[in-house]
Order: structure tokens, then sequence, then C-alpha cells
């Protein structure tokens, strides 16, 4: 039919209807983007906005209003991905990809909660699966958002809430840094710049790294990165984990580096490198955690 | 000629049943020939069970307001002078869901678990537009 804000615009509707989620809600997940996205020199829109600036901003299509809108963006990111081996002597310190997932659907109308996308629950499933991790493990999350319902289904799919309660979750500074969930600490499409996405795995890295300036959460040593493309039909998931170099081992506790890297085998630690490998040869966290029981 | 300046739909015969049928207001769907599911949008082999075959039924065009949103925004400025409109997604009586416009009501006033009907909207000599209007009480 239609366009990006009216495929969410549909989902922001049926949302709404089932469970009372409210514009406010909505505002929320663009107020906490656009803090964050005031600590961020590099961010587009720097200017924090209120609930009642959101509510006052125009309609677009109804009942997502401009500023549930990302932004539109020129611009590019580069993301180098190497073996756990070779990244623990780089410069800076690694950033593991401990689990991956990916799902995608065909149907559309045909499917009676196409509107919701499910298929990211699968994704992310499969991502805590190969990471053996759940919602309780993550430390701060980069959405993909772009409109903010968006981020109000990653937080049910991903298991933060149950299905419906993303609403209330995100009210009373959750979402916010200093929140139990920081979300989207770079602003996000909604704030910071819109690269499809690709900066949300920058900041996971910059999280990781502890080098989020005015804006890092303390002690971060998870972070869940989501994507979503294909108008709605394709979904992604990526749990990033904090990784020990070289240099910060020898400089700390003169770990040597085959004690660390049999640690980061331990740990079901992997680079991006083992992302093509067989999901077999992952080497899960004996945490007994899945998504599934946890997501409802 | 008529004076309609929106877009129309390219009508081969893969699509030409169901717009045959909206001008004598009737609306069809394809109705699979193996498993019997009725489906829609409009597609050569049955998103179910893969079957091509299928026969055109008529449904009763009844059905509940699913979503419905309201476009403010002019994405396409031959319906410039529409907005706001709105469109909502249709969860008809028979299975199927589509997309259309609920008219006769403000479009802010549509809402969802609303009963709708289908009302035929004849915009050119050759194509009639299936909208929904609020079900009589």
């Amino acid at each position: 039919m239609m366009g990006a804000a009216a495929n969410s615009a549909v989902a922001a509707s049926r949302h709404m209807a089932l469970y009372g989620t409210t514009s406010e809600q909505l505002a929320e997940v663009a107020v906490a983007c656009r803090k964050h996205a005031s600590m961020n020199p590099d961010a587009v829109m720097r200017e924090p906005i209120t609930v009642a600036d959101h509510q006052a901003s125009r309609f677009i299509v109804e009942p997502l209003r401009l500023l549930d809108c990302c932004l539109i963006s020129d611009g590019g990111v580069c993301v180098i991905v190497t073996s756990a081996e070779r990244a623990k002597d780089a410069k800076q310190p690694p950033v593991l990809i401990s689990g991956m997932g990916q799902a995608y659907t065909t149907r559309t109308l045909e499917r009676e909660d196409w509107w919701y996308v499910p298929h990211q629950k699968e994704a992310l499933d499969r991502a805590y699966a190969m990471a053996g991790m759940g919602p309780q493990d993550v430390d701060v999350a980069q959405l993909y958002d772009n409109f903010t319902i968006s981020v109000l289904l990653w937080l049910e799919h991903a298991g933060f809430c149950k299905p419906g309660e993303s609403g209330p979750f995100v009210e009373n500074g959750r979402i916010q840094l200093g929140g139990e969930l920081p979300v989207n600490t770079a602003g996000g499409n909604l704030s910071e710049s819109y690269m499809e996405g690709w900066l949300h795995i920058v900041e996971g890295v910059r999280q990781l790294r502890g080098q989020g300036g005015a804006r890092q959460v303390q002690g971060a040593e998870t972070c869940l990165v989501t994507g979503r493309g294909m108008t709605l039909n394709c979904s992604n998931a990526m749990l990033l984990t904090k990784g020990r170099s070289e240099r910060a081992c020898e400089r700390t506790d003169g770990q040597s580096s085959a004690a660390n890297a049999a640690d980061e085998r331990q740990r079901g630690g992997r680079v991006s490198e083992r992302a093509s490998e067989p999901m077999g040869r992952a080497a899960p966290r004996t945490r007994p955690t899945s998504a599934s029981e946890e997501g409802g | 000629m008529s004076d309609y300046s929106k877009p129309l739909p390219d009508i081969d015969d893969e699509t030409r049943p169901f717009w045959d049928g909206a001008l004598r207001e009737e609306l069809r769907m394809q109705k699979c020939s193996r498993c019997g599911h009725i489906r829609y949008p409009i597609s050569r082999i049955c998103p179910d069970c893969l079957e091509p075959g299928h026969e055109w039924v008529p449904l009763s065009g009844r059905g509940e307001v699913y979503s419905s949103i309201v476009f403010h925004q002019v994405y396409d400025k031959a319906f410039a002078d529409d907005v706001p409109y709105n469109v909502s997604l249709v969860q008809l009586d028979e299975g199927p869901r589509m997309f259309s416009n609920v008219v006769g009501v403000p479009p802010s006033e549509v809402t969802v678990g609303a009963r709708v009907r289908v009302v035929f909207d004849r915009v050119t000599e050759e194509v009639a537009i299936p909208r929904f209007t609020p079900e009589e009480q």
C-alpha cells in the first residue's frame, strides 16, 4: 500500500487496541533516545524533548507523530570483524559476538499476527541460545528504531517484558540511562542518525569498550543489538560481550595469551568470524536461560 | 474518459475476476481447490498448501476493523486533497484480511473491532473500488 510509516502505524494501532498502549508511552521511547543523543556529540538531533513536545508534534500517519519517526540521513558506517585471536592483539579492546540469530517471513497479510513481526522473537531466541544467555543477562540494548513502536515490540520479543506490557515498561525512565535497561544509548535511528541500524552495532561496541563518555553504562558487559529490514519481513539479533585484550590482561592480571584464549572459549565468547561457522561449534554458557522461557 | 486522477489497478487475467466482481458489487476472493483456504492478496498459489487450482467465490463483504490508521502526510500528490483519510485493515468474516478505507465516518473515529460492510466506489467505467463503512446496528 503505503510506506514505512503506515506499516508501523498499523502495528501501533493494533497494539494500542489490544493492550491499551498509549501515544504517551510511544513518546517515552522518543524522549529516551533524544536524551541519549543530547550526550552524543556525533548525534544529529541533540535538543532534548519532552512527552509534551512529542504530543504537540504533527501526525504523519496517525497514531504516529513526527517524533515517532526516525531521521533520514546520509552517511557511512564501518564495522571491522576479525577472529578472537587477532582481536586480542588489536589496539582497541575486543568486543565479542557471543550469539546471533536471523529470521524472516515471506507472508504478510496472510498471517494474522503479521503486524507483530513474530519472526523477531525467533531471531532473538536463536541469538540467546547461541550465547547461552537470556534477557536478564543484557546490560544495555540497541534496538532497531525506525519508529517508536518498533522498540516496544523488540522489548516484548526479547523477553524484557511480556507481550502487551511494553507500554508501561518504558515509563518512568526505565529505558533511559540510569534506568533498569538503557536502550539506544547513542540516540538511535530516532535521534542519532539513520544508518539503517549499523550505528546500533557501533554503539554496542563503544559501550562494551567503556568508551561511551557521558552516556557510558557503567559496568556494561553484554549488549543486545537488533535490526530489521525488507519492510517488516526480515530481522536479526546479536549479543555482544565485552572481550579482554592481550594488553589489558598483561597489565591487569598477567594472564598468558593461551590462558586468555581458553578463558574466552569457556565464556562462549566469539568474535564475528565465528558467525560463519556452524552454530554447533558455539560453546554456550551454562546458565540455564532461554528467551522462550522468558518471552511468553 | 473519466476525470478520476488517482492510481488505478493494472487489471490482468490474474486479477480480472476480482475487479469484475467489484463492478457487480460483489467482493470475491480465491478459494483453494485443494484445501479450501480463502486467500488474499491475490496470488497464483495457495499460501497454505501451494496448490495453484482455485475458484473465485463471493464473500459476505462483512468483517471488523483489525487496525486503523489515518494518513496526514501526502505521499502521492493525487491524494493531496484527501488528507486526512482513513486506511484500515479489515478482518473479513471468511478469514482473509484486506487493506481498504473506512468511509462514512470521520477518519479518526474508526475504532478497532468495529463491524463494517463493503461498499463499492465506482471511480471509472471499468473500476469499482471496494471500501468499507460501519455496519448498521
